[in-house]
């Protein structure tokens, strides 16, 4: 498959899980190791995705626009459109983190995890079971064995919701 | 069954988001299931969690009550706050903090018995009484706290120094290591220097060294000794040439952002620091002149908070901002900060106990 282009800048077509399709430039996407290797060896314009929702494509794209357009005069503006990115319900900030990590986009990736990290760093057990879809393997008695060997983790309150 | 978040979640990434988390949340996550549990205590994971937080320094303090107490740096940063720790089984005597690595602070009770603690996970572990090392009274002794990177054993090393009162020619300093993987004690050849009363400081680990400011047996002019905690040597660290070992009294040894700096008796309202850059070099030690009120005499800083803040420590903890040159009294949940003895350390999960033998309660 031959690749298009317009003038000298190439473009090339995503393919979300929902088989909508999303056309941008050739160069944002190496931003993402994944693709770039495809682009690169396989000389591909159009890639389907069919694990990535449209609606977390949708958020990537935007932030690699937005990446490729960073310079040192506007990284304040950066930052707070990175802080807007990550506020969103947990469920979704993991799409995105997991999407992220499939597609190796290697600095978005760290900012993802940490954002991730501060979401559920006050969350109890339970709570943090539920947003990762995990059911206890423990006995109550070997679970209460546990708790009772961290007694600092459990002091103050928890938070029990999974957004 | 439908593909659901956990399933497609890979291990790597839920390791890299709970590596993220501060060593005090991560207690609680092993709770969460087996597999959870597993990887939350595997040594690498304890590694790599270190690697991502071992920046955040944190002060360890021993109360007027003799409780220990870690201090939380705030947002504002001459405010701190405070959290006492309560170890099972353990009372609040203690006198000494010696030191920390990695997460492990070296502290010291009333009845003189060594405890190596994590303050985050509040793991401990006694660290038996050596008999060779009986305290007999002219004598004293003073520890410090490294890695052995070679063995991946965390190492306590104790000069004794031993006077007799009817033999006052006879001064003699043991050197004592304690292995924590091994839970053994040894005694190394004695210290080719002489350690003086006035500077009982501990051990300061820099560069996988323990540092102590020493006096020459014949001269007593003062030297700075490296104790490489792999192969057990003491090797004489270089001084500024500016300094004349003879005249100045060097009083202090400190490790600030992984330097080591000394400081040197001067005017009473100037705090003389010296800070060795780049390690070993002779040339890269820096003079820092801090100009304070008398009242200040002798205070020692214990960390930077700031690119221009450090924290000073005295008769109670002051913040000192180097460019503005003022500095204002730490407030502790609001109170001004005084306490016996304060160190810095770092959050992290690695456990105290190595093997068996110990009085330590928890299995992790």
């Amino acid at each position: 498959m031959a690749s298009s282009t317009t003038g000298e800048k190439k473009i090339l077509t995503l393919k979300g899980g929902d088989n909508e399709e999303f056309i941008l430039e050739e160069s944002l996407v190496l931003q993402s190791e994944l693709l770039k290797n495809m682009v690169k060896e396989e000389r591909v314009s159009s890639i389907p995705l069919p694990s990535i929702k449209s609606k977390t494509l949708v958020k990537i794209i935007e932030y690699l626009k937005k990446h490729a357009e960073l310079t040192p005069s506007n990284k304040e503006e950066f930052k707070n459109f990175e802080k807007e990115f990550v506020n969103v319900v947990l469920e979704e900030l993991l799409d995105i983190t997991v999407a992220v990590n499939y597609l190796k986009i290697n600095g978005l990736l760290e900012f993802c995890c940490q954002a991730v990290a501060d979401r559920i760093k006050d969350k109890s057990v339970e709570a943090v079971r539920k947003i990762f879809r995990i059911e206890s393997d423990f006995t109550p008695e070997e679970e209460s064995e546990f708790r009772k060997e961290t007694p600092e983790a459990f002091e103050g309150d928890l938070d029990d919701t999974t957004n | 069954m439908a593909m659901t978040k956990a399933e497609i979640l890979p291990q790597e990434i839920i390791i890299d988001i709970l590596s993220r988390l501060p060593a005090k949340f991560i207690g609680q996550f092993r709770c969460v299931s087996k597999q959870w549990r597993h990887f939350l205590s595997d040594p690498q994971f304890i590694k790599f969690h270190f690697s991502i937080h071992n920046k955040e320094e944190k002060l360890i303090c021993i109360s007027r009550s003799h409780s220990l107490n870690t201090i939380t740096f705030t947002h504002n940063i001459t405010d701190g706050i405070l959290r006492k720790l309560n170890f099972q089984q353990l009372s609040d005597n203690w006198v000494r903090i010696f030191g920390s690595c990695n997460g492990l602070v070296l502290v010291e009770n009333e009845e003189k018995i060594l405890f190596l603690i994590n303050p985050t996970t509040l793991k401990y572990h006694k660290i038996p009484i050596f008999h060779f090392a009986r305290q007999i009274p002219g004598s004293f002794s003073v520890s410090g706290l490294g890695y052995d990177f070679a063995n991946d054993d965390y190492k306590v090393v104790t000069l004794s120094h031993y006077y007799y009162e009817h033999e006052p020619d006879i001064r003699i300093t043991f050197i004592d290591i304690y292995s924590v993987r091994k839970g053994l004690w040894r005694r190394l050849e004695n210290l080719p220097y002489d350690l003086e009363d006035s500077l009982q400081t501990s051990g300061v680990l820099v560069n996988g060294a323990l540092h102590w400011l020493v006096s020459k047996l014949f001269d007593d002019s003062f030297v700075v000794v490296a104790f490489d905690l792999s192969y057990e040597t003491f090797l004489e660290m270089p001084t500024p040439t500016t300094i004349d070992n003879n005249n100045v009294v060097c009083y202090d040894l400190v490790a600030v952002r992984g330097c080591l700096c000394m400081f040197t008796d001067t005017e009473e309202n100037r705090i003389d620091a010296w800070m060795m850059k780049e390690y070993g070099v002779e040339d890269s030690w820096t003079k820092f002149s801090i100009t304070v009120p008398k009242s200040l005499y002798g205070f020692i800083p214990l960390c930077l908070i700031s690119d221009d803040d450090v924290v000073l420590d005295g008769e109670k903890l002051i913040v000192y901002n180097m460019k503005e040159e003022q500095w204002r009294d730490m407030k502790v949940d609001g109170v001004t900060a005084k306490f016996r003895s304060t160190r810095t350390f770092v959050e992290s999960l690695v456990s105290p106990i190595f093997g068996k033998g110990t009085e330590g309660y928890s299995i992790a």
